[in-house]
């Protein structure tokens, strides 16, 4: 059968099987969007948790009359104290840039800033706890012991910040399984439905195409090409509903965890990247590409 | 057996077992363009498994069967579509494609040969308007009596005038008239250079055919009788010097394709 042939038989099995089409693609689109939004919370999940490593979790806020020198020694001995991954000191000028960094976007904000000097805003050891060590515990231990030294007027410890972020890193990882668990239930859906609806009328047209003379080549392709297109149709609606979605899940997702750390940690998270959408494109394709191969005929000859 | 340049269809000594019975025992037959063979035989009798291992859909346990000259056994199994092409095929319990129209079902043969497709459709409205069904072109199949779907599948067996066509039981639960629709469409097939072959247990329909100058065979215990068909002259209408497209166009171009030799004559 030529390609003429075959185009027009296309066409009219698609119009005479639309909505089983459309089930189709509807099938392949939610596989196709399963698959993304477990990447999606797989990202998510990395970007949480770098930032959770990469947090500021305890706060050492300096009396005014320290001097440089006695800071630097306390910035050494907290270095010293088990648990702490690394401390950077913060003078008061980097302290209200960061303030006015923080605020630029409030313009009754800036106005007022304008008016505060250099030196008003306190000095500060900014601590970060090692990766391996419970925030929750060692940072609150860690808050008390350093209160205690002379020359730090007050601690603020970020464990509870961190402990949201830490929940929200495991909700998407938790997420992220139970979409990809269910991407793999409804890859096996679509199987069987191949497996059970479609076979029948399948053998039948195969068996008459055989008799007719028809070559197992030209069986096979035009089935292939039709659930491949069908894979990439899908796999364009998934891709959609997915860019159309992930904005709001993920403002879901922070006023879940009410987390300020949390929206922080999604500033730089962006949508499925092209390398992401190929290799989920061709993985719908070849699936689709493999049910086209499924009861096919295979050439060889009946005795008597 | 003498070979002979109009020969289209030649069993060699075939045999057939089924179930570790004989059913065909050393079964020989020639049949030439033009020719119209039909076989008798009780139910049973191996008429339906003759016709399939002509029809190159079934190989014979021993023997050789020649189409065009050359042996379809012999050939790779991806190759023997391309022999298939050329035949035209009704089996005793024809195969449609259910969901699709009649029409769509009796162009096929000619899609498969790769005949454009508006002068494939044109011919399959001819072939469906001979068999009485022009007002069931675009039914699905499944929508039709059994006896319309029988005609159906002969008007695909017939179409595009193939090299061979081979009918097993094409009367089966068919009236009177729709019998004699099927001895006029066979006899245009015959007038396009076409060699016939059926087979049927009903008597009165082999008596039919045999008025219309079909040759007459028995098949009983396995074996043929009745001796080799005879050169059948469909007069006035027979032009073996030109044959039916589908016999050169077509064909010869599917089977170079193939790289097989011709099995036209």
């Amino acid at each position: 059968m030529n390609l003429a042939w075959t185009l027009r038989r296309g066409r009219r099995g698609l119009k005479r099987r639309t909505a089983r089409t459309l089930g189709w693609v509807g099938a392949f689109a939610l596989l196709g969007f399963l698959l993304g939004g477990a990447r999606l919370c797989a990202e998510r999940a990395r970007t949480v948790s770098a930032h959770v490593g990469g947090a500021v979790h305890v706060i050492a806020y300096l009396r005014e009359d320290m001097d440089g020198a006695r800071a630097a020694a306390l910035q050494q001995l907290v270095m010293r104290v088990p648990g702490v991954e690394k401390t950077e000191f913060v003078d008061s000028a980097e302290a209200l840039r960061r303030l006015r960094a923080a605020t630029k976007e409030l313009a009754t904000a800036a106005g007022l800033l304008e008016s505060i000097e250099a030196g008003f805003l306190p000095r500060s050891i900014e601590i970060t706890l090692s990766p391996d060590a419970s925030f929750n515990d060692d940072g609150r231990r860690l808050a008390d012991r350093i209160a205690a030294i002379p020359g730090v007027s007050e601690v603020d410890s970020m464990a509870a910040g961190v402990m949201r972020l830490r929940a929200l890193a495991g909700l998407l990882r938790s997420l992220g399984w139970a979409l990809l668990g269910l991407a793999l239930i409804t890859g096996g859906v679509v199987l069987g439905i191949a497996l059970g609806r479609d076979r029948r009328e399948r053998v039948q047209r195969d068996a008459v195409l055989e008799l007719l003379g028809e070559t197992r080549v030209a069986i096979v392709w035009p089935r292939m090409l039709a659930t491949g297109a069908v894979a990439v149709v899908g796999a364009l609606v998934a891709t959609g509903l997915l860019y159309l979605g992930f904005g709001w899940v993920d403002a879901s997702l922070q006023s879940l965890t009410n987390a300020a750390l949390a929206s922080q940690a999604h500033a730089g998270a962006g949508f499925l990247s092209p390398l992401d959408f190929a290799i989920g494109t061709l993985f719908l394709v070849v699936l689709g590409l493999g049910l086209g191969l499924l009861f096919s005929p295979r050439e060889q000859l009946r005795h008597a | 057996m003498s070979s002979n340049t109009d020969e289209v269809l030649r069993l060699e000594e075939v045999t057939c077992v089924r179930r570790d019975k004989v059913v065909l025992d050393r079964v020989s037959l020639s049949v030439r363009a033009g020719d119209w063979v039909v076989i008798e035989g009780a139910r049973g009798s191996g008429k339906s498994l003759l016709l399939s291992v002509a029809a190159a859909a079934i190989a014979p346990r021993r023997g050789a069967v020649l189409i065009g000259g050359r042996n379809w056994m012999d050939l790779q199994a991806s190759s023997v579509p391309f022999v298939r092409r050329n035949i035209g095929y009704l089996p005793a319990e024809p195969v449609l494609i259910e969901h699709e129209t009649a029409l769509e079902n009796v162009v096929l043969p000619l899609a498969v040969r790769g005949v454009p497709v508006a002068a494939a459709l044109a011919r399959a409205e001819i072939e469906l308007q001979r068999m009485g069904l022009q007002e069931l072109a675009h039914e699905p199949v499944s929508a039709l009596s059994p006896s319309e779907r029988r005609l159906v599948a002969i008007a695909r067996a017939l179409i595009g005038a193939p090299v061979v066509i081979v009918l097993d039981e094409p009367a089966g639960g068919l009236d009177g008239d729709d019998r004699q629709l099927i001895v006029e469409a066979i006899g245009v097939a015959r007038a396009a250079g076409a060699a016939v072959l059926c087979g049927s247990a009903d008597a009165a329909f082999v008596s039919l055919l045999q008025s219309q100058g079909a040759e007459r065979l028995t098949l009983a215990g396995g074996r043929l009788n009745g001796g080799a068909p005879r050169m059948v002259v469909v007069e006035g209408e027979r032009d073996d010097s030109v044959p039916s497209p589908i016999l050169k166009e077509v064909s010869e171009e599917l089977l170079d394709d193939a790289d097989i030799e011709a099995v036209i004559p």
